[in-house]
């Protein structure tokens, strides 16, 4: 008969994630990784997908060996108004103190209420009461886990009458409030930007303005779609699903060179291509890094 | 002005039944506003589709994805997800099945998604403690305790091996009249076993399961079927087992 190790045994010492470019790492990848043993400086993999006992999580063991590894989780619902689940809470504390990773983060946004949970980042309109909620939630978690928590800025197709800040003046106060990292997700505000009608370096810049520096630990590269609507407009969709956009690199080279160089991850989570390819856009991430560390005029001219 | 927890309720209310109650507070073209929501909503019920068609392959195989979609959507506004984890969704989907009327022409569905989630649930359980069940002074067994049993009334193990397959042509030779079968589905190293079991095995072992001593779970399956008959199922069937193994010395009672 099968004997399992549990999963909330801890099984690994801690291994910082360092600033250089890392990969998202998804199931399908797995044998791949295992076969290879060292495919990147760094993995994330995202939470929810290794809380069940099951061969992903036996295979990750095998992985988490050779990599340093960050959790990233699209379930605790970080802004919803009813607060954190204690069960996922529980589940997540369980896979941190298995794996010590490098990194943990979450999303500002909110997927459940009243007990009802829906797959997918809502958007909260950026007010006082939802400041509060979210610095609560923030917290409870932080205290729970007894690690440091990343919050990622979110993608948005719409915005909210709601709202009495921006979204950057939100995460700024958040992480003053709270103590909580930034993971900064440049394809997000990419894609918000364009949705929106506006500038995406004057976007970025109200980023950088708001949110102190230190607090920014970690920054996501991903694709994004651009989907015809039936009324003639363009809607961009942060569906994970291609390559970085030369726009997105030319935000990433903005970025870094003003807050300095962080921990880059590449995210691809639908349309999964070869690991090389992943490992190819990794290695763009990297140079644009290392350029910058040798003060080097950087890669990527602005393409709109 | 509206809560924060108003509006979650309400946009949740949105993306489950394709309302627009929270259209007058999201500003800008109408147009581009109906189709964010639709975004979203798209978003939430491709993510429970797709855990669905994880937990029930057979189902969406032998239905069609066009078929599979629909029943999906439905059942996911109706019944939507309670935790974070999509792993965890889906339970309640065969029952769904048992009402839903385009369904009515496939009586053996519902059972075949039994059987689906029964495998994807023993693949995916967590780190169950083994159940001892005492014979005797000087022996008891140990059941792995990944083992689930399941009652049906088609046979769904030839179903999934044919989905397994890739064969639909295998289905055209299989006798899908209704008849009481029983199976054991246990965790191995090499993934998920299927096992079937004659009626007075899987009284015995379902006693068992439920936390009978051996002499209820005896005494239950001597209801059913002769002593000697009930006997040499619980021998052959059970001590025998692949997900069984034997203790010289007894570590206790059940619970």
């Amino acid at each position: 008969m099968v004997q399992p190790i549990p999963l909330n045994r801890a099984a690994f010492n801690a291994w910082p994630i360092p600033a250089r470019a890392g990969i998202g790492l998804r199931v399908p990848h797995h044998r791949r990784v295992i076969e290879e043993g060292h495919v990147a400086d760094w993995l994330e993999v995202h939470a929810e997908n290794y809380m069940i006992a099951g061969p992903a999580a036996q295979e990750l063991d095998v992985i988490r060996r050779d990599h340093a590894l960050s959790l990233h989780g699209v379930g605790l619902s970080l802004g919803s108004a009813d607060g954190i689940n204690d069960e996922h809470l529980a589940r997540l504390s369980d896979l941190i103190a298995r794996y010590a990773p490098g990194l943990i983060s979450d999303h500002l946004s909110w997927s459940s209420i009243e007990g009802v949970h829906l797959p997918d980042l809502l958007p909260l309109p950026y007010t006082e009461e939802a400041l509060s909620v979210v610095t609560r939630n923030l917290d409870q978690a932080q205290t729970a886990l007894g690690r440091t928590l990343l919050v990622e800025n979110p993608s948005s197709y719409f915005q909210i009458s709601l709202s009495s800040m921006s979204e950057p003046e939100f995460l700024g106060e958040l992480a003053r409030r709270s103590g909580c990292g930034i993971l900064l997700d440049i394809n997000n505000i990419y894609v918000s930007a364009r949705n929106h009608g506006s500038d995406p370096q004057a976007r970025l810049r109200a980023y950088l303005d708001a949110i102190p520096a230190a607090a920014i630990e970690e920054i996501h590269l991903a694709g994004h779609s651009i989907e015809k609507l039936d009324c003639g407009r363009d809607m961009r969709i942060d569906d994970h699903g291609s390559q970085v956009s030369a726009g997105v690199w030319w935000l990433y080279q903005s970025a870094i060179a003003t807050i300095g160089a962080r921990p880059t991850l590449i995210e691809w989570d639908t349309a999964l291509p070869p690991l090389d390819v992943l490992q190819a856009e990794a290695a763009k991430a990297q140079t644009v890094l290392d350029q910058l560390i040798r003060k080097e005029e950087l890669p990527y001219a602005l393409a709109g | 002005m509206l809560s924060l927890a108003e509006f979650q309720f309400t946009l949740a209310a949105d993306l489950l039944d394709g309302g627009m109650r929270t259209a007058y507070l999201l500003p800008g073209d109408p147009a581009l506003v109906r189709e964010a929501l639709r975004i979203h909503r798209n978003t939430v019920m491709s993510g429970l589709t797709n855990a669905l068609r994880i937990s029930y392959p057979t189902v969406a195989w032998l239905t069609g994805e066009d078929f599979f979609d629909q029943a999906a959507l439905e059942f996911c506004s109706k019944y939507p997800p309670r935790g974070a984890c999509l792993s965890d969704y889906g339970g309640g989907f065969a029952e769904f099945l048992e009402g839903y009327a385009p369904a009515g022409c496939l009586p053996y569905l519902a059972d075949v998604a039994r059987f689906d989630l029964a495998i994807e649930r023993c693949a995916n359980a967590g780190y169950p403690a083994p159940i001892f069940l005492t014979l005797d002074l000087q022996t008891a067994i140990e059941i792995d305790g990944s083992l689930i049993t399941l009652a049906v009334e088609y046979p769904v193990d030839q179903l999934r091996d044919a989905y397994d397959d890739g064969d639909p042509d295998g289905l055209e030779c299989l006798d899908m009249s209704p008849a009481a079968q029983n199976f054991a589905i246990w965790r191995d190293r090499d993934g998920t076993s299927v096992r079937q079991l004659t009626a007075p095995a899987a009284t015995f072992l379902g006693a068992v399961l439920r936390g009978e001593k051996a002499d209820a779970a005896l005494a239950a399956t001597l209801l059913h079927a002769e002593p000697e008959e009930a006997l040499a199922a619980i021998r052959t069937e059970i001590f025998a087992a692949p997900y069984v193994r034997i203790q010289s010395q007894p570590h206790g009672e059940l619970e």
